[in-house]
């Protein structure tokens, strides 16, 4: 089974040193995750606020090093890959953040985040090759290439921008997609347009794709597999059916009890909640369900 | 935002009128922006308008009778000079309006000089600091707290008096820089440090962009608004300390500027004897620049902080 | 609820009294290109005591709304018209110091980002008592350490927070917790009307849970009518009686959340929860087409029209197609995505 990135026992704790102030915080706890070529899926991690998901995504893409375990890419530790595959390992694993408006660069028009990664990996011949690749990409992505180039980033919404933002990791072609709650900032009617071409980059394209969030419901719709995390640990994994609908650990069974659904026929928080907060507690971790 | 029915209308090109109509709104909703501007302009045009009308050249010492009062007979030159001069003269002939018209730019020249200088060397400074990190950090910042809590005008006055032989006005422009650095390269390396962490710099070196290129094309061009009101605020302090020299006597003797005309004045006494035409004018003219300074740093600063303007 | 004397003595509202009667409200944006028409013309009416939804897509106009219903619309805009009947009086026909009296005391508005709206150096007890306190300016009588101490822990009960959290700062608080404060200093005069601008958009799920059901039990206590601004149709389903779709600064369509969820009658409506993802089962993303209109210079007739390339431009009218249940009934568009 070839590997393209692997997560291998990674943990990782902020603070605590000797000469600090600050408390220790273990964001991320013995962890295991892989990213398969030859099989390339969805693989949502879903978490509320400090479960530890961000700060998965930013080891996985190298940004941040773990203080135990190793995260691989090809099998090779990337704390000690040279500097040209670390250049490779920046093309081939591809951000999308959250944040639509930050992400760009104000000074700039929309066209500066397509086309600089083009020119830094020298991946078109010329500045017509190089548009065109654009272009076709916008378009994947349902963006009119003319309404979209050449503005500014506060002349889009934030549907288009993030929509903008894909279109970059198409460009790039890279085999994996770190996608970090990409349409959380958008308005709900947007967002399907969204998870519809991030859905097109794993299925059309064959990138595997992690999809960071705390939405469970969008989570749901787009992965093919989910691993639920709390407070930095993994308490169930598997199958995102098997999952989803027949959930074992209880605090599982808190955040689908949490989800308000769109219709009225259906209530929300039926379970009791100090109850499930005692047993969530004691509960060990499911692991990875078959 | 991008909207349905804003078809025809394309956003990015815009004439030059709508340019200007769009700053002449801006500046009456930023008086601070508008009324120093204005100061300003009328220096300017009073300068220009001087060149062009008067005989500048008089700004020389005995270009005519000493201690004449405004418009009063010049024995000296009674034919020529019936009606006196407009500002009169100081103690050693000087024409006073034309060291008026001649010391402006002086004076603002070394302002200049000294800011542009300033802002240059602290922003290359701050930039190193600020991205590299590290012992490079450690070392410019010792350095600038340090120079911070040394008063300027001691290194100023010791740079002033080694330099005794003849100090020209550039010169003088170079001695104020020196010290005219350290604020700006602390300040500008704040404003850099919170730069470094926004996403799009991030989304830069994941694009392959180098340490250099990400400060120049991705930090640089938004810190622009930035670096220009620390720039007038930098001029501002630079004019103040100058003048301070120039008043004290370290500055270029035999040029007119706005500080030598004040150690003149300290020199002769001039408000002990009421030559009001003689005092009046450079403080006048002094205040009209550190205002007009102020209010434009104020302006710019609700400019280059976007949270501050009053949008809609 | 309270229990200091001070602020008891007022009555609860009974159940059919009219909470809030909102009548052709207008706010406009004065821009260098033009008037923007943020809301236009919007009515609706909520009994005491029952909780409505106002949805739409950003620049819709609803936090507009939120901020006209209590009088905090800021320049460049303005109220341009209409009514909002609170307790049988127009807070838009009263000066601007009855306004300050009326708000927290009959409307109170619990804020989007209400973490961000407590002060971060004043300990939370203070926080509490700062509204109170300043209604009461006005009276000669001032209320005693012991008096304050009551209060302030009657309403920390209120919102289920521990009585140590009087003495603590914001910063020491989680997101759902200075939350929560929000909500006690809003309920903290026994208003008759709350307004609540998408206070749980930051929240995770299960606080979000939590802090939605404290609202809803402390607006039942009270008797109060609740307005929920909002985005999350999800909550909406879950949370109000009613609810009401915004769209391009007028409301399109309005009624009980039962039916308007079951059976949408306006095409907006329709779209809005047909791209709603559910948990139920797997399905295609089906998103809206088009982009929000532009709040400027709107042409006549009706906006969603614009957006699925249809044109319509005379006067929609707004129909009663069943009880308590109003639609701006376009014949040009009312089929589209059925």
């Amino acid at each position: 089974m070839a590997a393209v990135l692997e997560a291998k026992n990674v943990t990782k704790i902020f603070g605590g040193g000797f000469l600090t102030r600050e408390e220790e915080n273990v964001a991320v706890n013995n962890i295991s995750m892989t990213l398969d070529q030859k099989n390339p899926k969805i693989i949502a991690v879903a978490g509320e606020s400090g479960s530890g998901k961000t700060t998965l995504a930013r080891l996985l893409l190298g940004i941040a090093s773990p203080t135990t375990g190793t995260v691989e890419y090809d099998g090779k530790d990337l704390s000690t890959i040279s500097s040209s595959e670390r250049r490779e390992f920046r093309r081939e694993v591809q951000p999308i953040f959250q944040d639509p408006y930050g992400s760009y660069n104000p000074f700039y028009k929309v066209d500066h985040v397509l086309f600089t990664p083009i020119k830094n990996f020298k991946m078109a011949e010329s500045r017509d090759e190089a548009v065109d690749m654009v272009e076709k990409a916008l378009e994947l992505v349902g963006l009119v290439p003319a309404e979209t180039l050449g503005r500014l980033p506060h002349q889009l919404s934030g549907g288009q921008r993030q929509r903008v933002m894909v279109a970059r990791a198409l460009l790039l072609k890279p085999r994996v997609i770190l996608a970090d709650e990409p349409v959380s900032a958008v308005d709900a009617s947007l967002r399907a347009t969204i998870l519809d071409a991030v859905s097109k980059l794993n299925k059309e394209l064959g990138m595997a794709i992690v999809y960071v969030t705390h939405d469970l419901t969008t989570a749901y719709q787009i992965s093919d597999e989910i691993m639920i995390l709390y407070k930095g640990n993994l308490v169930e994994a598997g199958d995102v059916e098997t999952v989803i609908k027949n959930p074992k650990h209880p605090y599982t069974q808190l955040l689908i009890d949490s989800i308000p659904e769109a219709d009225p026929g259906k209530k929300w928080g039926k379970l009791d909640m100090e109850k499930t907060q005692k047993q969530i507690l004691t509960s060990p971790s499911v692991g990875w369900r078959k | 935002m991008a909207t349905a029915n804003a078809t025809t209308q394309d956003l990015t090109a815009k004439t030059f009128r709508r340019r200007l109509e769009d700053f002449w709104r801006y500046v009456k909703r930023n008086p601070s922006l508008g009324v120093g501007l204005g100061l300003f302009l009328s220096l300017f045009l009073f300068v220009a308008i001087g060149y062009a009308t008067y005989e500048v050249e008089r700004y020389r010492p005995l270009s005519g009778g000493p201690d004449l009062a405004p418009f009063e007979k010049d024995s000296y030159n009674p034919v020529t000079r019936a009606n006196g001069y407009i500002l009169g003269t100081d103690r050693q002939g000087r024409d006073v309006m034309a060291v008026m018209i001649a010391g402006i730019p002086l004076t603002l020249q070394i302002g200049l000089i000294a800011g542009l200088i300033g802002i240059t060397v602290g922003t290359i400074l701050a930039f190193m600091a600020a991205y590299y990190g590290g012992w490079i950090d450690q070392v410019i910042s010792t350095i600038v707290d340090v120079g911070l809590t040394i008063p300027g005008i001691l290194i100023l006055i010791v740079i002033a008096v080694n330099l005794q032989s003849g100090l020209s006005v550039p010169q003088m422009g170079l001695a104020v820089s020196a010290v005219a650095w350290v604020w700006p390269a602390r300040t500008i390396r704040a404003q850099v440090l919170v730069m470094r962490e926004q996403l799009y710099v991030e989304i830069a070196r994941l694009s392959g962009t180098s340490g250099f290129s990400i400060m120049f094309k991705e930090m640089l061009p938004n810190l622009a608004p930035y670096i220009g009101a620390s720039l007038v605020g930098s001029v501002a302090s630079a004019i103040l300390a100058s003048v301070g020299l120039e008043a004290l006597g370290l500055g270029p003797f035999d040029s007119p500027t706005l500080g030598m005309t004040i150690y003149w004045n300290i020199q002769f006494s001039s408000i002990l004897h009421g030559m009001w035409w003689w005092f009046g004018p450079p403080i006048l003219v002094l205040a009209m620049i550190f205002v007009g300074l102020f209010l434009m740093t104020a302006g710019l600063d609700e400019w280059s902080n976007p949270r501050l303007r009053k949008r809609v | 609820m309270t229990t200091a004397k001070k602020t008891s003595k007022k009555s609860s509202p009974s159940k059919s009294e009219i909470g809030i009667d909102v009548q052709d409200l207008k706010v406009h944006y004065d821009t260098p290109d033009g008037v923007v028409k943020a809301v236009d013309g919007v009515s609706f009416s909520l009994r005491q005591g029952e909780r409505m939804a106002l949805v739409g897509e950003s620049g819709s106009g609803k936090s507009t709304l939120a901020m006209a219903l209590m009088r905090l619309t800021r320049a460049p805009g303005r109220i341009a018209g209409g009514k909002v009947i609170v307790g049988g009086q127009d807070l838009l026909d009263i000066d601007e110091e009855q306004m300050r009296l009326q708000r927290l005391d009959e409307v109170a508005l619990v804020p989007q980002g209400a973490m961000n709206s407590l002060n971060p150096v004043m300990k939370i007890k203070n926080q509490l008592l700062d509204g109170l306190y300043d209604h009461q300016l006005n009276k000669t009588d001032k209320l005693s350490k012991e008096e304050q101490n009551d209060i302030v822990q009657a309403l920390l009960k209120s919102v289920d927070l521990a009585p140590a959290v009087a003495e603590m700062y914001p910063h020491e608080l989680s997101g759902g917790m200075k939350q929560r404060v929000a909500i006690a200093i809003a309920t903290s005069m026994q208003p008759r009307v709350i307004v609540a601008d998408e206070p749980t958009s930051a929240l995770d799920v299960v606080v979000q849970r939590n802090v939605m059901q404290t609202l809803g039990r402390l607006q039942e206590g009270l008797h109060a009518s609740i307005i929920l601004i909002g985005h999350d149709m999800g909550l909406v389903a879950q949370f109000s009686d009613h609810v009401g779709v915004m769209y391009a600064g007028r409301l399109v369509e309005v009624g009980p959340v039962k039916t308007v969820f079951k059976a949408p009658k306006h095409p907006y409506t329709r779209l809005l929860i047909q791209s709603l993802p559910t948990l139920s089962n797997k399905t295609d993303f089906i998103g809206i087409p088009g982009l929000p209109a532009t709040l400027l210079n709107l042409p006549e007739g009706c906006a969603f029209c614009l957006r699925i390339g249809k044109e319509d431009k005379s006067k929609i009218p707004w129909v009663n197609v069943e009880k308590d249940h109003y639609i701006q009934e376009c014949k040009t568009c009312a089929d589209y995505g059925k």
